[in-house]
């Protein structure tokens, strides 16, 4: 998930001079939270607050135009469908926050297990509990140092979740779920047959009273 | 009567059930939504094929199946064709979908090399089929512009969505698809090149930059001497589909060498081609209405104006030590623009966008062109024709200015800090674009001593400027040690060490405030001990 945000920053922070006047020691950091559904979409939510220097910078890039952190989360998540943008900016703290929908972003595998793919090897994970993992990437961009921290809630439904491998090495996260949905249509059938049953065993009762009749 | 009434209510009752779930509730939908790219461009068709290329931007489509019936789908298999290009191909297989589940399906298509012999731009199809529960089918299609291989679209982004210049411009990230290194013609014209106007080099093996610079100066030579000229060509904006676009026709490289011109885009791709050929790590400056190409060495930029040769109608040829002069003038214009901020200026390493898919197209050898190369290679002629003022391949971004010899055995420095610096040493400005805070760094002919002038826009305190210098360099290897000594007549002065695979050296530095920030010089180097007396005459000049 680490190619997230990379194109963003390179976008935000790469005016050099600027960069100078930051705090020098620490990286700027970013916090995104995935919550997924029990369908396999996610809520994002991603949200960062900088120095001044930083956050003047942000806003002679982006001005009024936030989509342009629309588009660059569309060229950094290629493989999801996003949808229901919304941006909020905290002036008074030099911060934002963008959240959105990821459609797609698990899916059942050939084992019918719901898979994620993490799109990077070898990632820095720790588990908080059995449903919720941190992953924690450094990287350098432009001039800056960035510390992003993806925070993963996965859905109340799931269960053995698990680190894997892809074939090309990649990390995945495995885990089963049942989604909950289909339900209705299973208990129409069942009540339906139950009626007809219930329905023709009083019918042959009554037959049978008359006749004792 | 009155007695089987509960009967035929329960009767009726699970009839009106058992039909709502077969009417209503038994049904799997699919609803499909697809983004596709609006056109193809043949020369990065390897781009197209693989989904780790670029973050996998470039994709042919995607498609979201969203389930939106009441019961679950199952054995989902998406193929698509192209009629003429591609026969249908299995995309992906999807066991489940759920009733409201989403499922993002990408296509990265295996276009055949031959994609690279489209000369035109047509309208294609593409046609998708879905199959799922046993036999049920969904067909879907869309069309799209497949584009000559010649042909260069500059962005991706509809006319509402651009807000800047680099919008503009989105796909020059895509421009190492026209460098072809590996194509067997060009390979053929660098050996010529290296043979019959270097009469052999060693760049690639010295790993010296004036070894480097001595290539890319014959390259140009080789170019003059076979009256190659600078020319136009086709550039037209076009709409497709929702793009609005500058369409540029562009001649490949092997197409440059044997038409012998090349506009300044073309010219930089045969350059990187060549470059790259010869072993080197070629880089392409993009700037507002024209581009140049130029190398790295050991962490160094070096630039050439390749549109030098100009052409007998055009006149003012230049010669190439003043198409270098002329490459490394831009090259200092262009990093002072990065510098201020200006995103119009930037560059394409061309190795670095390999790394990140961006691979040439696959070209054949061609007899006829050979014989072509073998004409042009006569024009080198052994050494029997001379190009005007013969490279003195002089080195790299050594300020060709000179530095201001006092006469006396010392140079003068003068910019954000002035000093007097020994004058056989060289001099070379913005030498690492990455860290363009070092503005100038002089070293002394043996290379084992060096000054640094750094200047830190922004910085409030020296302790800030030599804390960011050193988180800087550590990211390339490179790590510092240092102490703070004393202040004298407002400058700070300090003492370090700094260790890479290299090894260590020794420096001092003098850092003080600016109108912007923090100014400062640093000098030092290997055998430190010895050649301190030095060092501190030169740091006792510095105003």
């Amino acid at each position: 998930m680490k190619k997230s945000v990379i194109l963003l920053y390179i976008l935000l922070l790469n005016t050099v001079p600027l960069i100078y006047s930051q705090e020098l020691i620490k990286p700027a950091k970013l916090n995104v939270k995935w919550t997924l559904s029990p369908l396999g979409d996610a809520h994002v939510e991603t949200n960062m607050t900088m120095d001044a220097a930083q956050w003047d910078n942000y806003k002679k890039m982006v001005g009024n135009n936030a989509d342009i952190l629309k588009r660059q989360m569309e060229r950094a998540f290629p493989g999801y469908f996003l949808q229901n943008f919304n941006y909020k900016e905290d002036v008074m703290n030099r911060g934002w926050t963008l959240s959105f929908d990821a459609l797609g972003l698990s899916r059942i595998n050939s084992k019918g297990l719901w898979q994620i793919d993490l799109n990077s090897k070898n990632p820095d994970v720790t588990k908080l509990s059995d449903k919720n993992y941190v992953l924690t990437s450094n990287y350098a961009t432009g001039n800056s140092l960035m510390q992003e921290i993806d925070n993963i809630s996965f859905p109340d439904g799931a269960s053995d979740v698990k680190q894997d491998k892809d074939a090309f090495g990649k990390a995945l996260f495995i885990y089963a779920s049942s989604p909950g949905g289909g339900y209705g249509g299973w208990i129409t059938l069942i009540f339906g047959i139950v009626l007809l049953l219930v329905g023709a065993l009083l019918f042959f009762r009554s037959n049978s009273g008359t006749v004792r009749k | 009567m009155k007695g089987k009434l509960p009967a035929i209510i329960c009767l009726g009752a699970g009839v009106l059930l058992l039909a709502l779930h077969f009417l209503h509730f038994g049904k799997g939908s699919l609803n499909v939504t697809i983004k596709h790219a609006d056109y193809i461009m043949p020369a990065a068709y390897k781009v197209y094929a693989n989904s780790d290329a670029l973050n996998g931007e470039y994709y042919l489509f995607k498609m979201l199946m969203n389930n939106d019936g009441k019961s679950t789908l199952t054995d989902v298999k998406v193929s698509y064709r192209i009629p003429n290009y591609l026969d249908w191909t299995d995309l992906e297989s999807v066991p489940k979908i759920y009733p409201g589940q989403n499922v993002v399906i990408r296509c990265y298509p295996q276009f055949k090399d031959d994609i690279v012999n489209k000369m035109t731009q047509s309208k294609e199809k593409v046609e998708i089929k879905i199959t799922y529960n046993g036999g049920q089918t969904q067909d879907e299609s869309y069309d799209f512009n497949m584009m000559g291989r010649n042909q260069f679209v500059y962005t991706d982004l509809p006319p509402e969505e651009i807000a800047s210049y680099p919008d503009m411009f989105r796909n020059d990230q895509l421009i190492g698809c026209f460098v072809t290194p590996q194509d067997p013609i060009i390979k053929y014209y660098t050996q010529q090149i290296q043979e019959k106007v270097m009469k052999g080099e060693e760049a690639s093996v010295s790993g010296k930059a004036d070894d480097a610079v001595k290539f890319l100066m014959g390259l140009y030579a080789a170019t003059y001497v076979s009256h190659m000229v600078y020319s136009g060509t086709e550039g037209i904006p076009q709409k497709l589909g929702d793009i609005s676009s500058l369409v540029q026709s562009t001649r490949l490289p092997r197409e440059v060498v044997t038409g012998n011109t090349g506009l300044c885009i073309e010219l930089s791709m045969l350059y990187a081609s060549v470059l790259k050929a010869a072993g080197l790590h070629p880089v392409i400056f993009l700037i507002p209405g024209h581009a140049y190409p130029g190398i790295m060495v050991n962490g160094q930029y070096y630039a050439i104006e390749a549109t030098g040769i100009g052409g007998e109608g055009l006149g003012n040829r230049l010669s190439p030590s003043d198409a270098l002069k002329a490459g490394m003038k831009e090259l200092n214009e262009f990093i002072q623009n990065v510098q201020a901020g200006d995103n119009r200026y930037s560059y394409v390493d061309i190795d670095a966008m390999e790394q990140k898919g961006v691979i040439p197209m696959e070209l054949k050898d061609d007899e006829f062109l050979r014989k072509k190369i073998d004409d042009i290679a006569e024009s080198f002629g052994g050494g029997t024709r001379t190009v005007p003022n013969q490279p003195a391949y002089g080195n790299g971004n050594e300020n060709y200015a000179g530095g201001g010899n006092g006469g006396s055995g010392m140079s003068a420095y003068s910019g954000v800090v002035s000093f007097s610096y020994p004058s056989t040493w060289k001099r070379y400005d913005y030498p690492v674009a990455q860290w363009p805070f070092i503005i100038t760094e002089i070293d002394s002919r043996d290379g084992t001593s060096a000054i640094d002038v750094i200047n830190l826009n922004g910085a409030s305190s020296s302790a800030q400027a030599i804390e960011y210098v050193r988180q800087t360099i550590a990211r390339a290897g490179r790590y510092m040690r240092y102490q703070y000594v004393n202040s004298n007549n407002g400058y700070d002065i300090y003492r370090g060490v700094t260790t890479s695979s290299a090894g260590s050296r020794e420096w001092e530095a003098v850092f003080r405030r600016s109108e912007n920030g923090i100014v400062g010089v640093t000098i030092g180097g290997t055998g430190f001990a010895q050649k301190q007396s030095m060092f501190n005459s030169i740091l006792s000049t510095v105003r």
